[in-house]
Formats: C-alpha cells, structure tokens, sequence
C-alpha cells in the first residue's frame, strides 16, 4: 500500500511544470534595440550569433563603403590638382609653397567634419558599452556568488566596474581631445613641414597608443591576479562546505552535498548563458562603429599610398596622418569592448568549482 | 598633337627673334617674349577650358561641396601667374622684383584660402566642444 502511495506521489509530481534556466530580465532590457536586430534574436549560441551578425554586416558594408568613399575621392582630388602644377619649379625645383598649404586645408577641411561624426559614432558605442557591461556584469556576478565563487565575483565586478569608469573618464577627458590635437598638429606640419611639428604629432600618437595598450594590460593583470587568488580561496571555501554537510548532516548529508553540486553546476549553466549573451551583445554594440571607422581607416590608408605614388610632397603624410586618427578612435571603441570581453573570459575562466 | 607642335613652333620663334633683339634694344627683346607668351595663353584658352570643365565634372563626381575646392583653384592660379611672372622679371635682369613678386604671391594665396582656414578652425572649435 505505501509502495503504491509513494509512486502515485511520485507521478503527481512528474505533472507539474519546470522551468528552465532563463537570462535575468535587465540584462535582456540593457542590449540596445540596434544591437538586438543585428543579431536577429540568436542570443543564445555563439556561432549563431556572430553568423547573424557577419551577414547583417556584410549587407551593410557596400552602403558604408560607398558613403566613406566620396571623402576619400575628395582627398585624391584635391592631391591631383595639386600635383598637375608639379610641372611648376622655382630655382630650388620646388613647387610653391603656398600649393601644399592650400591642398593641406582642403583636406583638412573635408576630413574634419567625417572626424567629428565617427568620433560621435564611437562615442556612442562605448557609452552604450559601459551601460550594457555594468548590467552584465551585475549578473554575471550573481552568477558566480550562486557557483561558490563569492570573493572572485565581487572583486571581479567591482574592479571591472572601476577601470571601466576610468577607461571612459580617460577616453572622454584626454584621448578623445589628444586626437583632434593630432589631426590639427599633423595639418599644421603639412602646411609647414620645416617645423618640428610633425615629431609633435607623432609622439601625441603614440601616447594614446601607449595610454589605451597600458591601461588593457594593467586591467588583464588585475583579472588574472585577483583570479589566481580569490579563485583558490574560493575552492577551498566550496570544498570545505560540502564536507561539513556531507560529514555533519546524518544519513543525507552526502544525498545534499550532491544536490549542492548540482546547483553549482547550474549556475555554471547560467553563467555560460549570460557569458555568451554578453559577448554577442558587446560585438553587435560595437558591430557599426568598428565598420565605419575601420573603411574610413582603409581608404585613407590607400589615398596615402596613391597620393605618395602620384607625386610625394607633405600630402601623402597628412592623409596618412589623419587615417591614424580614424585608427585611434577605432582603438578606443575596440579597448572598451575588450575589457567586457576580457571580464566575461574572466569569469568564464572561474571554474573548476 | 597639333596643337603642342604649334605651340612648340610659336615659343621657338619668339625666343629666337627675343634673342636676336635682345643685343641691340633687351626691352623691345622682353616684350616680344610677353608677347609670345600672351599668344601661347590664348592659344591654349580652349583647351584650358575643356580641362578646367573636366575637373568641375570629377568634383561634381565625388559628391562634395565644390566651394571647398574653389579657393584651391584659386590658389593653383595663384602659383600659376606668380611662377610665370617671376620668371619674366628674372629675364629682364630684376631678380629682387621676382622675389617680391612671389612674396606678394604668398600673401594672395594666404587670402584666397582664408575661407579654408576659418572653415578648418571653426570644425576645429566645435570638435574640441564636444
């Protein structure tokens, strides 16, 4: 009779629903409507997503192409008519030096306003980044408290949330101002190519280089340090917990010890949801920003290359110059992906839990 | 074709009939060459024209705003007539005339890309803004 009393209970419970693991509500909220219809609502395997995105992306990049180009054929131009007066030489075999200066300004003049509107483009997506990574990262955290990692998830978040902060903080007070001081001291020294100022826009240059690449890489140390200690302090704290329930709970503690592993290990199932959505979604935010600024980056470069194979003279080093300065802003949208992207590895990579 | 062999034949002759009259009356032999450069000019005003035309057409091409090219044509033209004036004063024996001729040069061309430099400044200031 009990025998048929507990599987009648056992199949009573069978009838009722189950839910299934599921991203937390604000996380979804935070992934700009933009990013979400790039990524054609494949949010939650990998390959999928990033397929999606290439295609969208692909269809999209003839359009942008042909809008960048017209700058671009504009700054060609501007190097042809300078170079049809080569036939022009003083006694020194030069051309006027008036000829440079006014193809300076006129290319200055058409890459101004392109600058000033990827710039914005830029900025936006490394805004919308930061919003999106504080969300993310609250939830990956949670996620890794749930796992039994509870020190590296707050040293993690906290010290992602901070360095984020400052990467921006910096980008917005100092970077972004040192590239439009780049741009103007890189036309400057076409105009007036024997000053120095030609050394001066190079070392702005690498200085941003320097600024962005070392700030990466003092944050990758943080997440590895922080990850190597608090991860085997973690360890030691789970272990320890399942053997004082397994040892200090009489006949079920071993059966609860087991169920405890088992919801770890769904939480990892989580974190890897939350860790794919995360990554999806910080490349579908940067998905139009990295594409406008790396064409505009790549048509500079070749307008350099013909411009220098047309006829030489300082206008080949200011298109070049001011295709650097497409390449810095590209570098600064791409270091504030990476340190989401560098986070969520970091929690990926606290396991063995 | 043609037309550079009668330009080369034009040049030829009023260099030649400069030289021979530079010995005995050099100011009758400077204006000869002005002269022979002013026929050369409108000797080639239609083709100059036919080019100028073609360049309008690739600036139209590009899709940008032709103002932003115009002070260059201007600046092109500059440097153009500074050159061509500089060498006649060298001719004539007057070099320092030639030096502040293309000083003035200089300065015009500064002028002509004014608007230029004020544009540049100006996305300049609004970039630094914000």
């Amino acid at each position: 009779m009990r025998y048929w009393l507990c599987l009648f209970a056992a199949l009573a419970l069978l009838c009722l629903p189950a839910g299934a693991v599921e991203l937390p509500k604000e996380l979804t909220d935070a992934l700009p409507s933009q990013a979400e219809r790039l990524l054609e609502g494949e949010t939650g395997d990998l390959l999928g997503g990033v397929s999606a995105l290439w295609g969208n992306l692909r269809q999209e990049a003839g359009k942008i192409l042909r809008s960048r180009l017209k700058t671009a054929a504009g700054v060609l131009f501007t190097v042809l008519l300078c170079g049809m007066l080569g036939g022009l030489r003083d006694g020194n075999g030069a051309v006027p030096d008036f000829v440079p200066m006014g193809g300076a300004l006129v290319i200055a003049a058409l890459t101004a306003s392109s600058l000033k509107n990827l710039v914005g483009l830029g900025w936006e997506a490394m805004e919308a980044t930061s919003v999106f990574g504080k969300a993310l990262l609250g939830a990956l955290a949670v996620s890794l408290a749930a796992g039994g990692a509870v020190q590296t998830a707050s040293l993690q978040q906290v010290g992602t949330v901070l360095f984020g902060t400052f990467l921006l903080e910096l980008i917005r007070r100092l970077l972004l101002p040192l590239v439009y001081l780049y741009a103007a001291t890189v036309t400057a020294a076409a105009i007036a190519p024997e000053t120095p100022l030609r050394s001066l826009a190079e070392a702005i240059r690498k200085a941003v280089s320097w600024a962005l690449g070392g700030s990466l890489a003092a944050f990758t140390l943080y997440l590895t340090l922080t990850g190597a200690v608090s991860g085997a302090a973690d360890q030691a704290a789970v272990r320890a917990a399942k053997a004082v329930l397994s040892g200090t709970v009489p006949v079920v503690g071993g059966i609860l010890s087991d169920a405890a592993e088992t919801l770890l290990a769904g939480a990892g199932v989580l974190r890897g949801g939350i860790g794919i959505f995360g990554t999806l979604g910080v490349l579908a935010i940067c998905a139009y920003p990295f594409l406008h600024l790396g064409i505009q980056y790549l048509l500079y470069r070749g307008a350099g290359f013909l411009a220098e194979a047309a006829g030489g003279g300082p206008l080949p080093k200011l298109i070049g110059g001011l295709g650097s300065a497409f390449a810095l802003v590209l570098g600064m949208t791409a270091s504030c992906a990476a340190v989401i992207i560098v986070a969520i590895a970091a929690a990926m990579g606290a396991a063995g839990l | 074709m043609e037309l550079i062999i009668r330009l080369v034949a034009l040049a030829v002759l009023a260099a030649l009939l400069a030289l021979l009259l530079k010995g005995k009356q050099g100011e009758l032999g400077l204006l000869v060459a002005l002269a022979g450069l002013a026929a050369l000019f409108l000797a080639l005003a239609e083709p100059f024209g036919e080019l100028i035309a073609f360049l309008r057409t690739l600036s139209e091409g590009t899709g940008l705003d032709a103002a932003v090219f115009t002070p260059l044509y201007k600046i092109l033209g500059i440097a153009l007539v500074v050159h061509l004036g500089g060498q006649l004063c060298r001719d004539a024996g007057e070099s320092a005339l030639a030096a502040g001729l293309e000083t003035a040069g200089s300065v015009c061309a500064i002028l002509a890309a004014l608007p230029l430099l004020e544009r540049a400044l100006s996305l300049l200031g609004e970039l630094m803004q914000g």
